[in-house]
């Protein structure tokens, strides 16, 4: 339970682009300085009536200076060899089609990164806890 | 109705509000005090060189000695509401102070309170409470305690981006009396507790043993260890750069050099 919880609680975190939390801040900075000049141009965007920015709430700012902050990470490949993508695949694929149990799966995971590792020279030990 | 009580002219409400905000806003930059504070005397416990910290609190001093003067000039300005010029008086030396101490010591300051957010975790879980008060072996850090603690690294310049947007919304605010300001202050400080809430949950999933038992921090895992296996030893051994030299401040791990399991 703790383990779904945590690891749901982290993924919705992330949805709001805090894996990258760098980005993220300097997205948030960006609205905010937005939101500043355009304050501080107010009698000027006044006399057009094209556009209303003061009508737009302050959130959507912060929101399109995180999304800008992180465009090019969501247009990014993936980083991984395409034999480890692959292995990935392999076992989300078994999870799917209910041939391999979560626990299978995560010891796999597992047992793949710790590969990696040793391939790298480095120690196995993946977690503080356990390994 | 609201529109028109919003142009109506009340020189005693606008003043009873300007010390209301005052109040909030002293409070404000009493946490923000309280919490640089917090964060310099942790240095202590960080091991920081000495020399390092009473540079720091000289710095201070120095800044607020300030105070006095630059409030009394605000204060001429502003006879009928000494209160607020003295609150933004005080914010101000508080931002140029601050701003300023994170420009020249973000490093120990950033590792000060990765330190006092761990302690915290250790005494919130019982299983560990017995650890936080022994000091960590560098032999106990693993790859993916290194992971977290970049994360870590990348969080607490993000917390100071963040903290800096927050003290910039609430001085607008303060001065302008604009609601927007007051609004974006609030988003600022949901981003700031959702950056921290992330950095728990991934050190709690660390500690656990659960971190890298899914496709998503499996493949996370696997490309950090990509980037950064080049030029780096991950053995702890040889002539090369050690994998962990972001947190090699970092007394838990002592000279950051040792990776071992």
């Amino acid at each position: 339970m703790g383990e779904w919880a945590t690891r749901i609680l982290g993924r919705l975190l992330d949805l709001l682009a805090l894996d990258n939390p760098r980005g993220t801040a300097v997205g948030a900075l960006g609205g905010s300085f937005a939101l500043f000049v355009v304050y501080l141009c107010r009698p000027v965007i006044e006399r057009q009536q094209i556009i209303d920015p003061f009508h737009v709430p302050e959130v959507l700012y912060i929101c399109a200076g995180i999304f800008i902050a992180n465009l090019t990470r969501a247009f990014r490949r993936s980083a991984l060899p395409e034999h480890i993508e692959m292995q990935i695949q392999l076992i989300v694929l078994g999870v799917k089609t209910h041939r391999l149990s979560a626990e299978t799966a995560g010891e796999m995971y597992r047992a793949l990164v710790r590969n990696i590792l040793a391939q790298h020279g480095a120690p196995t030990g993946v977690n503080g806890a356990g390994d | 109705m609201i529109s028109f009580l919003e142009s109506q002219s009340y020189p005693h409400t606008t003043i009873q509000m300007r010390d209301r905000k005052s109040l909030v806003f002293f409070l404000a930059v009493l946490a923000t005090a309280v919490a640089l504070a917090y964060a310099v005397a942790q240095l202590f416990v960080a091991s920081v060189p000495r020399r390092a910290v009473l540079r720091a609190f000289k710095h201070l001093d120095q800044a607020t000695a300030r105070i006095p003067a630059l409030g009394g000039v605000l204060q001429a300005g502003k006879d009928d509401n000494a209160d607020f010029a003295l609150a933004t008086a005080m914010s101000l030396i508080a931002i140029v102070s601050g701003v300023s101490l994170i420009r020249r010591y973000h490093r120990p300051i950033a590792v000060a309170m990765r330190l006092a957010f761990r302690r915290l975790l250790r005494l919130a879980d019982p299983v560990s409470r017995s650890e936080a008060t022994r000091a960590p072996s560098p032999s106990r850090a693993t790859v993916s305690e290194i992971v977290a603690f970049l994360y870590e690294e990348r969080s607490a310049r993000a917390c100071f981006l963040l903290l800096g947007v927050l003290v910039a919304c609430l001085t607008i605010w303060s001065l302008a009396e604009t609601h927007a300001a007051i609004r974006t202050a609030i988003v600022i400080c949901f981003l700031y507790v959702a950056v921290y809430a992330r950095q728990a949950v991934l050190r709690y999933r660390v500690h656990k043993g659960w971190f890298a038992n899914n496709s998503r921090e499996a493949r996370q895992f696997i490309e950090f260890i990509l980037a950064n296996a080049d030029g780096h030893d991950l053995t702890g051994g040889g002539g090369r750069r050690a994998l962990n030299e972001v947190s090699s401040a970092d007394p838990a791990f002592g000279n950051g050099d040792v990776v071992d399991a």
